[in-house]
């Protein structure tokens, strides 16, 4: 019975639709994990960060996200309730059936958070409360999080793991040094190798005579076939790379 | 004393004869007078038997004297002396020397004696660039390259120029071969998620029969392998019939190698090249290696030519440097020096221009 009205709230909160976004509290707890008092006191602290950053987040808890899977339900989340901030927006979706999370990104906010540094960030500051059972615990250490990662964009104009305007990237100067280096001793080997022109002839192909070629047998027998796989490249920071349209995000289990 | 060597002059006015290169005939570079190659070939045959057989007697004299005790049997052999025809000089030349120039009056000269017991060649390329060409090409040469030593070529002279003939054996062989290869062909499919190579392994086996003609070989010790490899290709469309009027006013050796024991090296010239062909057969595949190879050998035939070379020689820092140049088509091969100094500035100089450039290209990449 429990099970069903959870599925009937969450079918209320992705599809029921909502004249003001404004209207949206920042915590909704479908999953009956927080007291009252807990998610007053989220929705305070948030709206106060939301305030401070001119953002907009959103922390859902939900029993199921149906036939969904997490990247669309959060994504749906975002794009109808948090996507309406100034400098952008951000959703925390957990599914407690199959104990899961999702974080989900709009554009403006994957430029503040990125994939590949701030949404790790964020997984390490609520992902141990989380699987401890402490949602309140998460929910606030996520919008602690949040705040962390904004007033650190906001500081030095850049998201957290990223390099500051003509801030030296150590790792690519140093593979800058070492490939520029190797090609300097090819390119000294090419020069000392370019002020001798003797070299034993391997083929006579100089003397062959072309029109007494004739190929009396010409066949190709298959052998066998193996398959090499190897994953794409996933480092990507935009919404390609983490399968979320029109933002990022990243989520786990927990 | 008879001579026993042979100074082709000129019958109309006594002068040393030259082949001029690039002409069909021999040329008396004093009076202008031009020889057909056959005419003056008939006109010293007499002289060269005559100077054949001074030569046997003054060797046997040699042999049963013992002169010269400082020298053993084996250095009095390699190093013989010749009278000058003209000038009575002694002319000193290695026991392979076949046409000289006398130190003494430069009077180009032949000994028709070394001639004896050994192969008549079949085939001259005759000379087509002159010493001007040489001298021209070489100057050619030394352009272009970064680390030659500024002063290399401000101070550099010329030591030596000298024109020969050096004796290689043409290798004509009709082959069955015969290869079996190991190739791949690879087809990438690209997932959302991977990447997906399908390697499809095949054995692939190649036979046919195929035609090289004249395989250049040399024939000479004194002469380097990989400088005689070099100066390659020639065009067979000068080669002559052999007559020792080519010679004339040029160095000549004759063989030392056999065409026995030069025959391995164009034997895997041809391999290689076989090979060569069968692998063009197979540019479907993505990947090619060779399993094993067998060559037949339907029918070999040698001929034994004699090759134009401009061996110009150099010093740098008391180090000689020699260069060659093939007689026929001007191409020059040698080993230059490098500025030590240059090799290590400009790579670095290289280096440091392209740092920043790879590291903005990582930071593009990667952003």
């Amino acid at each position: 019975m429990k099970k069903f009205l959870s599925l009937l709230a969450l079918i209320l909160v992705f599809n029921v639709a909502v004249t003001s976004a404004a209207s949206v509290e920042p915590v909704t707890d479908n999953a009956g994990l927080l007291k009252p008092t807990e998610v007053e006191l989220l929705n305070q602290r948030i709206r106060d960060i939301e305030h401070k950053h001119k953002i907009k987040i959103g922390v859902v808890f939900v029993e199921s996200v149906g036939n969904k899977d997490m990247i669309t339900a959060s994504d749906e989340l975002r794009d109808k309730y948090f996507s309406n901030g100034m400098n952008g927006g951000i959703v925390l979706l957990v599914a407690m059936d199959e104990r899961k999370y999702e974080m989900a990104t709009d554009r403006r906010m994957v430029e503040r958070i990125t994939d590949s540094a701030g949404i790790p960030y964020l997984k390490d500051a609520f992902q141990s409360s989380l699987s401890a059972g402490d949602y309140y615990g998460a929910a606030d250490n996520f919008a602690k999080g949040v705040d962390e990662l904004m007033t650190y964009y906001e500081t030095n104009g850049v998201a957290y793991g990223q390099r500051a305007p003509g801030e030296l990237d150590p790792m690519a100067a140093a593979v800058a040094v070492v490939t520029s280096i190797i090609l300097g001793v090819f390119i000294r080997s090419m020069l000392i190798g370019s002020m001798s022109n003797i070299h034993h002839a391997m083929a006579a192909l100089d003397y062959l005579k072309k029109n007494t070629v004739k190929l009396k047998e010409s066949r190709d027998t298959f052998l066998f076939m193996h398959v090499q796989r190897r994953p794409r490249s996933s480092d990507r920071n935009d919404s390609s790379g983490s399968g979320h349209s029109g933002g990022g995000g990243g989520g786990g289990s927990f | 004393m008879a001579d026993s060597s042979v100074s082709y002059k000129c019958p109309n006015c006594g002068a040393p004869l030259s082949f001029m290169p690039g002409k069909k005939t021999v040329t008396c570079e004093y009076c202008g007078t031009e020889f057909e190659v056959a005419a003056i070939e008939e006109l010293f045959r007499g002289k060269q038997e005559l100077a054949a057989r001074a030569a046997e007697a003054q060797e046997a004299k040699w042999e049963t004297q013992d002169a010269g005790s400082e020298w053993s049997g084996d250095e009095a052999k390699a190093l013989q002396a010749f009278t000058c025809s003209s000038c009575g000089a002694e002319l000193v030349c290695d026991e392979n020397t076949m046409a000289t120039e006398c130190v003494y009056c430069g009077n180009p000269t032949m000994i028709p004696k070394r001639f004896d017991g050994m192969l008549k060649p079949d085939y001259v390329i005759p000379f087509k660039k002159t010493k001007a060409d040489a001298v021209a090409a070489l100057k050619e040469f030394y352009k272009g390259h970064l680390l030659l030593p500024s002063n290399f070529t401000a101070n550099n002279r010329v030591e030596a120029i000298q024109p020969m003939y050096v004796p290689f054996w043409l290798f004509d062989s009709k082959i069955t071969a015969q290869a079996e290869f190991r190739a791949e062909k690879h087809h990438v499919i690209t997932t959302p998620n991977e990447i997906i190579t399908e390697i499809s392994v095949y054995n692939c086996r190649r036979a046919g029969t195929m035609s090289f003609e004249r395989i250049p070989v040399d024939g000479s010790k004194k002469m380097d392998d990989a400088y005689m490899e070099s100066i390659e290709p020639f065009n067979y469309n000068d080669l002559e019939k052999f007559s020792a009027a080519y010679l004339t006013g040029y160095l000549a050796d004759k063989y030392d190698v056999t065409a026995e024991d030069s025959a391995p090296r164009a034997d895997k010239r041809v391999e290689t090249s076989a090979i060569e062909v069968f692998k063009d057969t197979l540019e479907d595949f993505d990947e090619v290696q060779l399993e094993n190879a067998a060559v037949i050998k339907d029918v070999g035939k040698v001929s034994y030519a004699m090759v134009p070379v401009w061996i110009l020689t150099t010093r740098y820092q008391d180090k000689p440097y020699t260069f060659m140049m093939n007689g026929q088509t001007g191409k020059v091969v040698g080993s230059l020096p490098y500025d030590t100094t240059k090799a290590l500035l400009y790579p670095a100089l290289c280096s440091l221009i392209l740092m920043p450039v790879i590291y903005f290209l990582l930071l593009v990449l990667t952003d």
